[in-house]
């Protein structure tokens, strides 16, 4: 299959208006690495849409909390109990699901945050800009978890539709930064003078212009970004200021664990290794989109 | 030589027989106590954490101590401690204490009757906000007619007039506290630098990291057998855990079940259980948090209060939280004071009860996961916990998962302990999951759940339990010098509040303490394992300096 | 040069001023009073509560109050911390040099074993050892910090006990050490920690660095080097090493939020008694003052850093400096 598809790109490869997307897509998937990271993290984030149907208990679910509790890993509970008697393998893929969420939907945020913030400074130039950059610089030296520190214990227990929203908010920063070099960058070079030349409105301009070139660099920083976010969740979940109980997350699946790490292993262990193997895919991803970036630019 | 070798056999001998002249065997060394926090402030009149407490016991004398049986009607069992003997006047509304002349401060100065006055008088200063002071009302004053004898006055015979005396106060040197203002003490220099007449003199502290006492080589009592102890403080307990299973330390006092098997793999570790005072439970808020005044929107409702208790597996709870190391408890007592019948009448465990009781209240099913509501209101409150505590945490998610079941939604809030108890002193939460460690004497249920405890801003009933039924059955008990009649009167009132489920009634743990091999601890008293401390010992072939 | 370092300097300065006024906003934009819980405390001295009322000026009006704030924090006024009793920059200023000492060894440690796996990785490029090596770090890169702390102590103390369990000294014996056997506690306790954090920066580090050599490496002056006959470990040596010097740099200034990021959960898991472990117990303890003094501490040492960073590259590049 790889094959095929390197020879369908060899093929298409001169036809003109090909999309930035697609072959951003097969510049990427020329490497193997990419390709595994790829199957990999597909295969995580299908788990997390499936949980329901794929997870073997109900995640909260206490079904006998002195029989089951605190077992080791067996047949009938691959990922041992907790001491809740909980199956960790459900909670595990249920924690697919929230992480991965909550990631996406973290990251969304800071998407929105960072492109409008970058390319107002960036387009508006002179002393907005100016002053936008003080305040970003002044936000770019708040280590994130530190930012994320001061408003938790402002707005404690958050619920976790608010969580998202404190780690989208906190995660912008760097990207707007991104946006508004190029969006200076773009403003004086020849195609949009060109553009602005022949008549074309703003809008048509940031539209048909501005936008398209900035999609590789906040791709990059959106794949990266979803790494970070779900690693600062389990961070923050595992000091018990995340996620609530019952809810399953990677991080509050370690902390359960947390007080007896030597007897309860498989609650460190488990719910870690899908963790990194996520956040090295999105890395391993993020990387492979810079370079493809670099290579054409 | 050999008549040295005699005198050792002879010694040795003495030594089986429990004396304390064995030379060599049990002198000296240092015990190490792991634990997960720094002490409050080491003032006892003001001592609110437990690692604070056994300091404070260690470096602080009362006038007399109570026995290890803890009986606490009249001075049956109390011992000796910087009065050498006492007096009781013909009409029993006096006790007159003579100070033991020899006993002096750890700076030098002697120990007299003006500071018995002073420690009463400055305990009961409001200024100085002491917990202690609410259960000295009986205490009318202190009299010294000369320097080695301090009289205390009662307002009314009652059995616990003794022990009223005697356990809430360690004497506190007057020379060193009567310059600085009650206010201050908390935050003065003196607090930091402890002065007591106990066996062990204050050394150090090093906050976040130790508190070291060592023997009062000169003390009127004698030495004791240890020459330091040293609290080796983790910031938290899987750390001070970690400390004793890898022999770091020598002792840990809040070993739970899952800890014991580790501790069996340990050839040098030993795990002691001993009767504990302590309960816990789950205690509801029967007034609204956001008006007093108010009774509280779910919690002020009899009916619903005691179908959440039905709807919670207690036994299967403390059988998953504790293993063999708890029982149920009872009520708002422990099975170890005489006057508690163990088999007090419980709400039972019947979830469909509990389910037809919150329908019949018109707490109906009625969102897609199962949860109730009422007229809008969902039936959902928080439930508090501090984070610290393992346990507490373990038992909030299994009453979590267990009233989910019943359709009515919890929230687990971990708080800190101290913004816990804040929470709680102003009322301000709606459920939580408390432990009370009473004293010797189940009196301190007045406070705790009686009207009074209610009432008052420092009082400890937090829920706002108020039966007048309750509180008289209480008095009524507390007034019986007859055992029998005041155990008749302890069963009516603790079915009361029972029947009333101000409270989910948890567990009655049985601490277990661990302790290396090497160290010799004596007999753990029910209310404070430490108190013996100056009798522990270590082998001297495994000293620490 | 010394135009360039007043312009950093004031740069810095107007970036914690900005600091400042986040950390004002956290506190007003808090639902309800976040010092309620002090102000009703009854253990709570008057003293205290007129201090605290009297800092915030909590019955003036807003504007004013950030005034007083921001001057106030001018003077390294950092207020009052609720749960240990003292003012908080007395509570972090004791618990600083631990963190810093944490992280400068991890920084030092990080950057020599980075450099070094990117410098074996670039010598044999293409080779079993490189892409074994670049898995390593990105395995590393990629592990959380707290999770690959917990794994580190349940390895080294529990597993295979020969590291001491948390803490910066012996806590019992530590007062009756002479200096020798101190300095030996001192390190025995900080190796773990030290270790754990230098090899989860060290992935990142090989990996920025790695690129970077093999940036330098099709340049012209490593061409004429090859001609000239010199082997490739020479040429990596001598040329490809120092030209990408800038980078390690650049990256030092880079590499301090995650460092101090890391420093905080490897605190709180190793019981290093450090800033981060102080701001994450104010937390459960709602400890408000304490916890905004250490975002405001955190972000000056981050700008402190990169402002570091920014004037050695001006001195290791002459064409920045005489700009």
């Amino acid at each position: 299959m790889p094959g095929q598809i390197q020879d369908s790109a060899i093929v298409s490869a001169p036809r003109l208006r090909e999309s930035a997307f697609a072959l951003g897509l097969r510049r990427i998937l020329r490497r193997p690495s990419s390709r595994a990271a790829l199957v990999i993290l597909a295969t995580i984030v299908l788990i997390g849409l499936l949980a329901p149907f794929i997870a073997p208990y109900d995640p909260a679910a206490q079904p006998d909390i002195v029989g089951l509790k605190s077992l080791g890993p067996s047949l009938a509970h691959p990922f041992g109990t907790d001491p809740y008697s909980r199956d960790v393998l459900s909670r595990v893929i249920y924690g697919a699901r929230l992480s991965l969420a909550i990631g996406f939907l973290a990251t969304l945020v800071s998407l929105t945050f960072g492109v409008a913030y970058g390319a107002i400074a960036g387009y508006a130039g002179g002393l907005v800009d100016a002053v936008m950059m003080r305040v970003l610089d002044a936000f770019l030296a708040i280590p994130r978890l530190l930012l994320l520190l001061g408003i938790l214990v402002a707005w404690p227990q958050p619920s976790v539709g608010s969580l998202i929203l404190f780690l989208g908010l906190t995660g912008w920063f760097g990207l707007s930064r991104i946006v508004r070099g190029q969006v200076l960058a773009l403003k004086h070079a020849e195609f949009i003078t060109a553009a602005q030349a022949l008549g074309a409105s703003r809008r048509r301009i940031v539209s048909r212009h501005l936008l398209p070139n900035l999609i590789s660099p906040i791709v990059v920083a959106a794949t990266v970004g979803v790494a970070h976010v779900i690693v600062l969740e389990a961070g923050l979940s595992y000091l018990g200021i995340g996620v609530p109980q019952p809810v399953a997350s990677w991080g509050n699946i370690i902390q359960d664990g947390a007080d007896q790490v030597a007897t309860l292993w498989w609650m460190s262990l488990f719910p870690g290794l899908f963790m990194v193997l996520t956040v090295m895919t999105l890395n391993i991803l993020g990387e492979a989109l810079r370079d493809a970036h670099d290579r054409r630019s | 030589m050999k008549r040295l070798a005699l005198l050792c056999a002879l010694a040795l001998l003495a030594g089986c027989t429990g004396s304390d002249s064995t030379p060599g065997v049990k002198s000296g060394g240092t015990l190490t106590i792991s634990t997960g926090g720094d002490p409050d402030v080491l003032i006892p009149s003001l001592v609110s954490t437990v690692q604070a407490a056994q300091m404070a016991d260690l470096i602080y004398d009362r006038l007399a101590e109570i026995g290890d049986s803890l009986n606490i009607v009249n001075d049956g069992g109390f011992t000796p401690r910087l009065a050498d003997r006492w007096a009781w006047s013909p009409d029993s509304l006096s006790i007159a204490f003579h100070i033991n002349p020899r006993a002096k401060w750890h700076d030098g100065q002697p120990v007299r009757s003006g500071d018995v006055r002073f420690t009463v008088q400055s305990t009961r200063d409001s200024t100085l906000g002491s917990p202690v002071a609410a259960l000295l009302t009986n205490i009318d004053s202190v009299s010294t007619p000369d320097s080695a004898t301090a009289v205390f006055w009662f307002h009314k015979r009652t059995p616990q007039q003794f022990y009223d005396a005697t356990y809430q106060m360690p004497i506190m040197p007057e020379h060193i506290w009567k310059g600085i203002a009650p206010a201050a003490w908390r935050a003065s220099d003196a607090a930091r630098h402890p002065i007591g007449s106990g066996r062990f003199r204050f050394v150090r502290w090093t906050p976040r990291t130790s508190v070291e006492v060592a023997a009062d080589t000169n003390n009127y009592r004698g030495a004791p057998k240890l020459d330091r102890v040293v609290w080796s403080i983790a910031p938290d307990f899987p750390t001070a855990l970690t400390r004793f299973l890898t022999a770091e330390t020598d002792f840990f006092e809040v070993l739970r079940p899952e800890n014991i098997a580790e501790v069996a793999k340990h050839p040098n570790l030993r795990a002691q259980t001993y009767r504990g005072l302590s309960y816990l439970f789950a205690q509801f808020n029967l007034r609204d948090p956001a008006n007093r005044a108010k009774p509280h929107p779910i919690f002020g409702n009899r009916e619903l209060r005691r179908a959440l208790t039905m709807a919670t597996d207690r036994v299967t709870m403390v059988r998953s939280v504790y293993d063999t190391l708890a029982l149920p408890a009872l009520g708002p007592t422990v099975r170890a004071y005489a006057t508690t019948d163990p088999n007090l009448a419980q709400i039972p465990f019947d979830l469909p009860r509990a389910r037809q009781i919150l329908d019949s209240l018109g707490w109906r099913i009625t969102s897609a996961d199962g949860m109730r509501s009422r007229n809008g209101r969902p039936l959902r409150f928080t439930l508090s916990v501090p984070s610290t505590s393992k346990v507490r945490v373990g038992l909030a998610v299994l009453i979590q998962e267990q009233l989910r079941q019943a359709g009515v939604k919890v929230d687990v809030e971990k708080l800190d302990f101290p913004v816990l108890v804040e929470k709680e002193r102003k009322r301000a939460f709606d459920a939580a999951i408390g432990q009370w460690n009473p004293q010797p004497s189940p009196g301190s249920v007045r406070g705790s759940w009686g009207t009074a405890g209610s009432r008052s801003s420092s009082g400890n009933n937090y829920g706002s339990y108020e039966n007048p039924v309750f509180d008289a059955y209480v008095d009524s008990a507390l007034a019986s010098f007859d055992p029998s009649a005041g155990k008749a009167y302890f069963t009516k009132a603790y079915d009361t509040i029972i029947q009333d489920a101000p409270a989910i009634w948890l567990a009655e743990p049985r601490p277990t303490v661990g302790y290396n091999a090497r160290v010799h601890p004596a007999p753990m008293r029910s209310d404070a394992w430490w108190a013996h401390i100056p009798d522990w010992w270590v082998s001297a072939s495994q000293k620490t300096p | 040069m010394i135009r360039f370092l007043a312009r950093r300097l004031a740069q810095a300065a107007v970036i914690v001023a900005f600091v400042g006024a986040i950390s004002f906003a956290l506190i007003h934009l808090a639902p309800g009073d976040p010092f309620s819980a002090v102000m009703d405390n009854p253990n709570v001295n008057e003293s205290v509560r007129q201090t605290l009322r009297a800092q915030y000026g909590l019955d003036k009006p807003l504007p004013e109050q950030f005034v007083r704030y921001i001057g106030q924090l001018g003077r390294g006024d950092l207020g009052w911390s609720f749960s240990h009793d003292r003012p908080v920059l007395e509570v972090l200023g004791s618990a600083l040099p631990n963190t810093l000492l944490l992280m400068s060894v991890a920084l030092v440690g990080s950057f020599l074993l980075g450099i070094l796996i990117a410098l074996i990785q670039v010598a044999r490029r293409g080779s079993l050892v490189d892409h074994t090596l670049s898995g390593l770090t990105l395995v590393l890169f990629s592990m959380p910090d707290f999770w690959f702390a917990i794994l580190a102590l349940l390895a080294f103390t529990y597993w295979l006990p020969i590291f001491p369990v948390g803490g910066a000294v012996d806590a019992v014996m530590h007062e009756y050490m002479d200096l020798g056997a101190r300095i030996v506690d001192r390190l025995r306790h900080l190796t773990l920690p030290a270790l754990t954090l230098t090899v989860l920066a060290a992935g990142g580090v090989a990996r920025y660095q790695r690129a970077a050599l093999l940036d330098v490496l099709p340049a012209d002056y490593i061409r004429t080097a090859r001609l000239k006959g010199l082997t490739e470990r020479e040429i990596l040596r001598r040329h490809a090493l120092r030209n990408a010097l800038l980078p390690i740099i650049s990256l030092i200034g880079l590499s301090f939020p995650a460092l101090l990021t890391g420093a905080f959960f490897i605190e709180k898991i190793f019981a290093w008694p450090g800033m981060g472990l102080a701001v994450v117990s104010a937390i459960s303890s709602r400890d408000y003052p304490l916890v905004v003094g250490g975002v405001i501490i955190g972000s000056i040492m981050v700008t402190l850093g990169s402002l570091l960073a920014d004037l050695l590259y001006a001195w290791a590049d002459p064409r920045l400096r005489d700009r």
